[in-house]
């Protein structure tokens, strides 16, 4: 597992969404470096050779799609990552650029959620994919890079005869979020927002078969009570000595 | 003969006046005992005095209508015209103004035959230049204000799009409500500004194929919230799966995203129940076809709107008394006009809650295959 942090170079016009930009992937666990210099912007990013660039289209003065262009005419540009960041309406432009070099475009007006996916699709496509990392929650253990959840504890041989079971992307899913915010409730809209990006386009009835299914994979390894049912407000992580929560909580 | 007896309906009341006066003048005149040839004698000349008059009129307003029907040239003034135009419009019985065609004092032959017709042609050209000048004026008013909405939708863009990422980064209940607020938002200026878009020529689009369910995806994701805070069903059935269509992603994903909106808008309880298919019809043939439906059951459209749906600024009802969000009205219309736009057929079929059991809402996008396009 590489310790190195990811670095992302960001050229945007627009000052609150250069800030905002740079605040979220450093959250995420990027290191970010802006760039302001439009006209010199190519060069910069030669000199900086980060992991990917952030390009806006709609730079004052210059097209994006020209720097695109001028990173991949110079020696060592082939191989940085570039993502285009459009507000336009039309295909024509996203095309073109992508013509001219970009390896993807994402239009604004866009959600973390949404550009983490593509950044991390096209570091993907470069071989630039660090493996997820496992996530924990008490005895269970997660591994997103393959989908698998298995116990972590002594008792993993004793208790049960599956030390693991594989997810399906759905239940992938919808651990993570729970994963990320143990302990702690996650809405039902929550839920669904995050199976929807992915293309899952589920209703509440779904989503409920989807987390029935999620215990189900969890007591083939032998973890019972680990999803709470928080009546009207959605799941939490939770290891509890029941599947629903006695009272249910008001905000 | 058409054109005889039309005047002669205009005329009307002028003849009916003159047999009424002929009735009576033979009336008086076989009381007092007049002589028959004398009576004959006088209503022949009220027959001519009042016959004579319209034949002559007659004349000149048939010439002056052919003059009128062969309007090519001319570019004299018009203010006669105008003043001519607006004396008849005000005194419809009395057609010409008598001193014009008096001229200095007397009857003109020449003048009755060219002064109202060259006068009123020379005006109405004159008028139709202004005109033309003002619709010119009007067209690039319009313009330049469709030029402003384009550039406006744009920079509205920056602050939305950071706002947007900002409070997508939270998971707070608030920053998930603004989150959708935004949506909504960006929702509206996308109508703007394909709505200023949709005039003109606006050739801004590249046509390309691609696969149906990513457009349908692109549409469910971008109205991701609405959908989920609707309780929505979303069912797929597209065959085969790769199906591909040849036209312009984006505004076929903002004429889905529209049909949704208008899912939700007019959906029945506090559910939404949608189902795209598609599938190829008259394969192989020169008429091949890909049908897309939305489907929802809503509260579908009474059946004296349906040829309405598709206007301007029709607004359906959804049984309730206001609908959560007064609505735009233009969402099928640029449904249509984009349909003509990029070539493909659009046609709704309903049935109201009012009228039926089972209410719905079906639309279906018919997009010719690449062979049959012209």
């Amino acid at each position: 597992m590489s310790n190195k942090k990811r670095r992302i170079a960001i050229v945007e016009d627009d000052a609150a969404l250069r800030k905002t930009l740079a605040e979220s992937l450093e959250e995420t666990g990027y290191a970010t470096q802006c760039i302001t210099d439009f006209k010199n912007a190519a060069q910069a990013i030669m000199d900086i050779k980060p992991d990917l660039a952030l390009l806006d289209l709609g730079l004052p003065s210059i097209d994006g799609t020209l720097i695109a262009h001028e990173i991949r005419s110079q020696k060592g540009g082939e191989d940085i990552p570039i993502i285009v960041l459009t507000s336009k309406t039309s295909e024509g432009d996203e095309i073109i650029s992508m013509t001219m070099g970009a390896d993807d475009f994402v239009t604004k007006p866009f959600s973390l959620q949404v550009l983490l996916a593509h950044i991390e699709a096209v570091m993907r496509r470069y071989s630039l994919h660090v493996p997820l990392e496992e996530m924990s929650y008490k005895a269970l253990t997660f591994c997103p890079e393959n989908g698998v959840i298995k116990r972590n504890d002594d008792q993993a041989v004793l208790a049960t005869t599956n030390s693991c079971c594989e997810l399906t992307r759905n239940e992938q899913r919808i651990l993570a979020c729970l994963m990320k915010h143990q302990g702690s409730i996650v809405s039902r809209q929550a839920l669904m927002s995050a199976l929807w990006d992915s293309d899952a386009f589920v209703d509440d009835n779904a989503l409920t078969v989807n987390v029935n299914r999620l215990r189900a994979a969890f007591e083939k390894i032998g973890l019972k009570h680990y999803i709470k049912t928080h009546r009207g407000m959605g799941y939490s992580l939770q290891e509890s000595t029941s599947d629903t929560s006695e009272v249910p909580e008001t905000p | 003969m058409k054109q005889g007896l039309s005047y002669l309906h205009a005329k009307a009341p002028l003849l009916i006046a003159g047999m009424l006066l002929a009735l009576c003048f033979v009336c008086v005149g076989l009381l007092a005992n007049l002589p028959g040839d004398l009576i004959i004698f006088l209503l022949c000349l009220i027959a001519v005095a009042f016959i004579v008059p319209l034949i002559l009129e007659y004349a000149s307003t048939k010439r002056f209508y052919r003059a009128l029907v062969e309007i090519e040239s001319g570019n004299d003034s018009y203010e006669l015209l105008q003043a001519l135009l607006a004396q008849r419009q005000r005194n419809p019985l009395n057609a010409n103004d008598p001193s014009l065609l008096w001229g200095e004092g007397t009857l003109r032959a020449d003048a009755v035959l060219r002064y109202p017709e060259k006068q009123t042609l020379d005006a109405l050209i004159a008028i139709e230049q202004d005109a033309t000048l003002r619709i010119a004026e009007a067209a690039r008013d319009a313009h330049e204000y469709r030029d402003y909405i384009e550039t406006w939708s744009h920079e509205v863009k920056a602050p939305l799009a950071a706002a947007t990422l900002m409070a997508s980064t939270e998971t707070s209940p608030k920053s998930e409500a603004i989150f959708e607020e935004l949506q909504r938002v960006h929702a509206y200026v996308e109508q703007a500004l394909f709505y200023a878009r949709s005039y003109g020529v606006n050739k801004d689009y590249v046509l390309a194929s691609h696969r149906v369910d990513k457009l349908i995806n692109e549409a469910l994701t971008n109205r991701k919230n609405t959908l989920i805070a609707h309780n929505a069903t979303i069912k797929k059935n597209i065959r085969p799966k790769e199906l591909s269509v040849i036209c312009d992603a984006k505004w076929i994903v903002f004429a889905l995203g529209q049909i949704i909106d208008n899912a939700c808008k007019y959906s029945q309880g506090n559910k939404v129940d949608l189902s795209f298919t598609a599938h190829t019809s008259n394969k192989g043939k020169a008429d091949e076809c890909v049908t897309l439906s939305i489907k929802d059951q809503g509260v579908g459209i009474p059946t004296q709107d349906i040829h309405r749906v598709f206007d301007k600024g029709y607004v359906g009802q959804n049984g309730r008394e206001e609908t959560q969000h007064k609505a735009t009205g233009i969402g099928l219309y640029l449904v249509s006009k984009i349909a003509e736009r990029q070539g493909f057929r659009v046609e709704l079929t309903s049935q109201s809650s009012q009228e039926h059991k089972e209410s719905y809402t079906q639309i279906n996008l018919i997009f010719p295959q690449e062979k049959s396009r012209s």
